[in-house]
């Protein structure tokens, strides 16, 4: 059985990477996150010459202690490509659910298949090991650029936390594509008619991904100023949270909007472990574990979850084979 | 000629009441609406209130700054419109487009219809007339319940300018969807398969209302659905101000937004109010020109996967 899984996701891998679509969702995906990655590290790359250029002439006239050597995050440069991501990569991944189940479906090979020694199971394992393959090597490549450029435009080098700290990103992002991959798959495997299910698929993409995200923060108190609200009036960090106490069912129904989506839990994660809010940045995995366990487990559920349902809905729906 | 034409609108009409999804996706429309007002007022009167907390924590002999919800209009309460019509809106519209002509050449209607004394250019033109009425239509049922909702609460009345304001709002809302309509029509007369023809409008909306806007404004993706981050009058770096000035007419999701902002008395006063307006009536112009191209390469017989 694990050989005609193997065999299946093989097939699938190949197949995805022929599909002129995929090529250009993928090539449009790739150029935002590499420009925001670029633009990002040169944007460090300039503030560190920039300092050594200060000790270089300090040093020539004699002063050597003056300068403190600043601390630079270089993982929050990640943040236009976590976002890019969240919205771009989501449609990616509802365009590969959507191939791989509708290609079975006009191409009738399904039937073919099914009459040889391979189970639904088999298939749908082999699909879906096949399709978590290419969101993998998709989003690791991606990791792996920033890692470069990174290191290459902006002179800075990942110590071996942060290295850990982006593949847990890497993974994350995996996790929350393949539940949007899941998603289209299932569509397409019930829906009568296979636009009608992708057309879905953007509307859940369009609801998840933007609007719930959306009411969550435009209903943020510290939202409504430019700069931030409580920053306009001047207020300490304590005293902000004793004004928000007040706003108890309000804030719950504001977080309640966001993390009914997937998207909110990933955000939080990713940008907590990337150091991106800034009260995360420089502390250790431990620590933001445990802060953010409850987003991980989320999102690690609501992916099983999806996986299961497809496997569940592609074994039990008969007509699919018609 | 007309008679036909006006059968094909017509028709357009009834078989957009039988499709679901169209109502669906209408409903979800239509209920953004309403929640608008609702996140808008329910977002102020916090504001006002936390403001009148904040009083007795702020250091003594620091000066309380004034709060910036005091003077807000009413109008400005429906500043997530824009966001909602700019999400839903422009999905509502892309498949409204596709729909009108994918159905025909899936069903092979439109070989049939062509046999009729009908030009490609007139059944094109009928086909966009339904879709801008829909679209009317459905604009014309937002702003009835924008203004009954104003009606009903008094935190949110507005005045007789407001009124007249909110309406040019939903009338730039209405050439900022038909832009979208008429490629997604433009896309289903055209594209070679199914998914292509939804996909297509779909990565224009995405590259006009997320890539462009961010190239020209710094702002990050996210950022771009927050009416206040938009219409902020920040000093943006040098190399954003070139960019600007290269992409800022064809950022035109980007510039119904800020339009948007200025309308509804959000934002400053529009700076490059021509070239903001004019780019999203330049989208409808250019949409419309490429839908009577798109007529004369219609080929009815073409196979569609």
């Amino acid at each position: 059985m694990m050989s005609t899984i193997l065999v299946i996701a093989r097939k699938e891998y190949r197949d995805a990477w022929r599909e002129k679509l995929i090529i250009i969702l993928v090539g449009c995906l790739a150029l935002l996150v590499v420009t925001s990655v670029v633009v990002a590290s040169q944007r460090i790359g300039i503030d560190v010459k920039a300092y050594q250029q200060a000790v270089v002439a300090l040093q020539a006239s004699g002063q050597t202690s003056v300068l403190t050597a600043p601390s630079y995050a270089p993982l929050q440069m990640l943040r236009s490509s976590i976002e890019y991501l969240e919205i771009i990569g989501a449609v990616l991944a509802i365009v590969l659910g959507y191939i791989s189940i509708a290609r079975e479906r006009t191409s009738g090979a399904l039937k073919l298949v099914l009459s040889r020694e391979v189970t639904r199971r088999s298939f749908i394992m082999g699909k879906l090991l096949g399709n978590l393959a290419i969101l993998a090597t998709v989003v690791f490549g991606f990791c792996l650029f920033a890692y470069l450029s990174i290191w290459g435009i902006a002179g800075l080098q990942l110590s071996g936390n942060e290295i850990v700290k982006l593949c847990i990103a890497g993974a994350l992002s995996i996790l929350y594509l393949i539940i949007f991959y899941c998603l289209a798959a299932i569509l397409a495997i019930g829906a009568k008619s296979l636009t009608t299910a992708f057309t879905v698929a953007l509307v859940f993409w369009v609801g998840f991904v933007l609007i719930l995200p959306q009411i969550g923060d435009t209903m943020d108190v510290d939202n409504q100023v430019p700069g931030g609200f409580f920053t306009s009036l001047n207020l300490p960090k304590a005293a902000e949270k004793s004004v928000l106490m007040h706003f108890t069912a309000y804030e719950t129904f504001r977080n309640a909007t966001e993390v009914s989506s997937p998207t909110k839990h990933y955000e939080r994660a990713s940008f907590a472990f990337l150091g991106i809010k800034d009260i995360y940045n420089g502390k250790n995995l431990s620590e933001i574990w445990r802060d953010k366990w409850g987003n991980c487990i989320t999102l690690a559920t609501v992916a099983l979850m999806m996986m299961g349902l497809l496997s569940i809905s592609f074994i039990r729906n008969k007509e699919i084979t018609q | 000629m007309f008679t036909h034409m006006k059968d094909i609108i017509l028709m357009e009409f009834a078989l957009l009441r039988r499709e679901r999804l169209f109502l669906i996706i209408s409903c979800i429309f239509l209920g953004l609406a309403v929640a608008a007002s609702f996140i808008g007022w329910s977002t102020s009167n916090t504001i006002n209130h936390a403001y009148d907390l904040s009083r007795p924590f702020l250091p003594q002999g620091i000066h309380m700054p004034a709060n910036p919800f005091s003077h807000v209009s009413h109008l400005s309460l429906q500043r997530n419109l824009s966001i909602y019509f700019f999400l839903i809106g422009s999905l509502l519209a892309i498949v409204i487009g596709y729909t009108a002509t994918i159905r025909d050449r899936t069903s092979r209607v439109a070989m049939l219809t062509m046999t009729r004394p009908l030009s490609r250019l007139n059944y094109v033109s009928a086909k966009a007339v339904a879709v801008a009425t829909v679209l009317a239509l459905l604009l014309v049922i937002s702003y009835a319940l924008t203004l009954l909702l104003c009606a009903l609460f008094p935190e949110l009345h507005l005045s007789a300018l407001q009124i007249g304001k909110l309406g040019l709002f939903y009338g730039l809302s209405w050439i900022y969807l038909l832009s979208f309509g008429l490629l997604g029509l433009l896309s289903g007369l055209l594209a070679r398969s199914q998914m292509l023809a939804l996909v297509i409008p779909v990565t224009v909306w995405i590259v006009t209302g997320f890539v462009l806007p961010q190239a020209i404004s710094g702002l990050e993706p996210t950022a771009l659905l927050n009416p206040v981050s938009i219409t902020s009058t920040d000093q943006l770096p040098s190399i954003f101000t070139s960019l600007q000035a290269i992409f800022g007419p064809l950022s035109f999701a980007q510039n119904y937004k800020v339009a948007a902002g200025s309308l509804l008395e959000l934002g400053p006063p529009l700076v490059n109010g021509t070239v903001i307006v004019g780019s999203v009536f330049g989208a409808v112009v250019i949409a419309t020109i490429a839908t009577i191209g798109a007529a004369r390469l219609y080929r009815p017989a073409e196979e569609i996967v």
